[in-house]
């Protein structure tokens, strides 16, 4: 009898499996839970999402299918520091720092909206390029701010990593934006 | 209304069960508990998907309860339970030959049996008497008759569920099996003998008929077909993880109008609706529920009931398991209920009644229904007279006594 009350802990080998179990879905969930939650959202609804400059340019879009840039070489080279990209590789950039939030996923409260979300910058993307091209690869930043409502209007950095830098900058986890770096950072530079 | 008289049903079942217990001086509620929680979660369920439903819902947690409570009494007393072991044995062989033979597939599952207007699953109710059958043979251990004929029922249920298509609970009596037949034999090796039994014959039936293997061809790939093969798994990981920690809220969630959410995706449905932390709370109910009968098992009143107790949980283990993990897609999606939670009378009525097991292995003073208060030490009972009341300690020392053989 003392003998199979023992064997009674054979059950707990099942209990130790469902645990295991339940933690790899949720590491799983950490994981690919935006993913998952927005797959047939973004599938069936259409849902996607635009990031437009001031003047409505479109500067990033992105869908279930394809995630697209401006068309526009220029523009995309000279807004490539305030856009950002979709894989992270700036952490400063607008797709990176509110994916979460222009996706309309959360870890904790799930999805927060279904309908396509659009999001418009103040930067002037023609402001942009010409600050780009006026900096002609020489090593610097533009900061251009309306100072009557604080509004940025244009962040540029120069030069624009090249694939070298990129390649480092993957390998340390972040890449070059002279203008958010001192003694250039937008705060300082506008209480000037 | 109906949301309003569930819920009303459900706290009056608990309120006549605390007093029932209260008057016979019961006072140990753990597995009451557990069961009526989910049982809640349960109704939350079958709100959202099936709210026309809700009057025969009602019904069937009554009915549930009553099972419960009746059967937890039939369990006092060994000799009664020992004197219906083979008409149970006949009755659950009987269900599932007629499954076998009349049953046609509804929506592709054959495991369903119409009878005058309702529909029911004979596998749900022969797992209570599979493990009615399996603990009560235990009591003589080691003799070989009551063993092959443990052996060859077990077989007769898991290949009735093979050709009835059923794989998951086939899986689950499975399981069930292993854990009985380790309690009785303590044998690990006897484990893996039957492990690699079951393993050969798996391998066997794939490769005479491949169409099996392809029903489980899309596990791990589920994204990769999301409108064929994983059309259920992909829909049940994006509505669950849309749900966030906290849900959408009751009733507000868009998985529960993909067929079968409410059964086979049901944890999902939670997730979605409730939230994760509530979906994990109902595993972990359930996982309490495991530790609790290990606990109660170990200071059992006698093999029958520690073995029933064990074998129970194994079951409803394993359901949450396949359940849960199937519809995520970290294991194979076989299609078996959640205990309690997922909706569908045979399953809820089955759950009750395997509680019951749970409940008859506890045997703390005045804490379980299904034991008997007055309790006759064996040191002062001439073993000559043993009363119905003494066998259960007949039966202890008769486990000890084999073994030591």
């Amino acid at each position: 009898m003392k003998k199979i009350n023992r064997r009674a802990f054979s059950v707990l080998i099942i209990a130790l499996a469902v645990i295991f179990g339940l933690g790899v879905y949720v590491l799983r969930y950490v994981d690919h839970g935006q993913d998952w939650a927005l797959y047939f959202s973004r599938a069936n609804s259409g849902s996607t999402g635009e990031l437009t400059d001031r003047n409505g340019q479109m500067l990033a879009s992105f869908s279930a299918t394809e995630n697209l840039f401006s068309e526009d070489t220029e523009a995309r080279i000279a807004n490539y520091h305030v856009t950002g990209d979709y894989w992270g590789r700036t952490g400063t950039g607008v797709l990176s720092s509110f994916w979460n939030d222009m996706q309309g996923f959360d870890l904790l409260t799930g999805t927060t909206k279904a309908e396509s979300s659009s999001w418009q910058l103040n930067i002037d993307s023609e402001l942009s390029k010409a600050a780009y091209r006026a900096l002609d690869g020489r090593n610097g930043a533009v900061l251009l701010a309306d100072y009557t409502t604080g509004e940025l209007l244009c962040m540029v950095s120069s030069p624009l990593s090249t694939r070298r830098t990129l390649r480092l900058s993957r390998r340390r986890g972040r890449i070059s934006t002279a203008a958010f770096r001192p003694p250039l950072s937008p705060a300082q530079s506008l209480s000037w | 209304m109906g949301i309003g008289v569930a819920f009303a049903a459900l706290i009056l079942m608990q309120w006549l069960c605390y007093n029932s217990m209260r008057i016979i001086d019961r006072s140990g509620f753990e597995v009451e508990t557990i069961a009526f929680y989910l049982t809640s979660l349960g109704v939350s369920v079958a709100v959202s998907s099936t709210p026309e439903d809700m009057y025969k819902h009602i019904l069937l947690m009554l009915a549930s309860l009553l099972l419960f409570l009746l059967f937890g009494w039939w369990l006092r007393s060994l000799r009664r339970t020992e004197a219906m072991r083979i008409p149970f044995a006949i009755l659950a062989l009987g269900l599932l030959a007629l499954n076998v033979a009349t049953s046609e597939a509804v929506l592709g599952a054959r495991n369903w049996l119409q009878f005058g207007g309702y529909s029911f699953q004979p596998s749900e109710l022969v797992k209570v008497a599979y493990v009615y059958v399996g603990a009560s043979t235990l009591d003589r251990l080691y003799r070989r008759k009551n063993l092959f004929s443990f052996i060859v029922f077990s077989a007769a249920c898991v290949m009735a569920l093979a050709l009835i298509g059923d794989f998951g609970t086939a899986l689950v009596f499975f399981v069930c099996f292993l854990i009985i037949s380790f309690m009785r034999s303590g044998s690990i090796a006897t484990v893996f003998l039957a492990v690699s039994g079951a393993g050969l014959a798996g391998f066997l039936a794939v490769s005479v008929k491949p169409y099996i293997a392809q029903r489980f061809a899309s596990w791990g790939h589920v994204w990769e077909d999301v409108y064929d093969k994983g059309y259920q798994q992909t829909r049940a990981m994006s509505a669950a993880a849309s749900g966030g920690l906290f849900g959408k809220g009751a009733g507000q969630g868009w998985l529960k109008d993909i067929f079968a959410a409410d059964t086979d995706m049901v944890f999902a449905v939670i997730c979605e609706e409730l939230g994760l932390i509530i979906a994990i709370c109902m595993v972990l109910a359930v996982l309490t529920l495991a530790f609790f009968a290990v606990r109660t098992a170990r200071h059992g009143r006698s093999a029958y009931n520690a073995i029933a107790a064990c074998a129970s949980t194994a079951i409803l283990l394993t359901q949450l398991g396949l359940n849960v993990f199937g519809s995520l897609d970290i294991l194979p999606f076989t299609g078996v209920t959640f205990p309690f939670v997922s909706r569908g009378g045979s399953s809820l009525l089955s759950c009750w009644m395997l509680m019951a097991f749970i409940k008859g292995a506890d045997n703390r003073k005045g804490s379980s229904f299904a034991v008997r208060a007055a309790r006759v030490n064996p040191a002062q009972t001439d073993p000559a007279q043993y009363s119905e009341r003494g066998r259960d300690y007949l039966y202890a020392r008769s486990d000890d006594e084999e073994a030591q053989e």
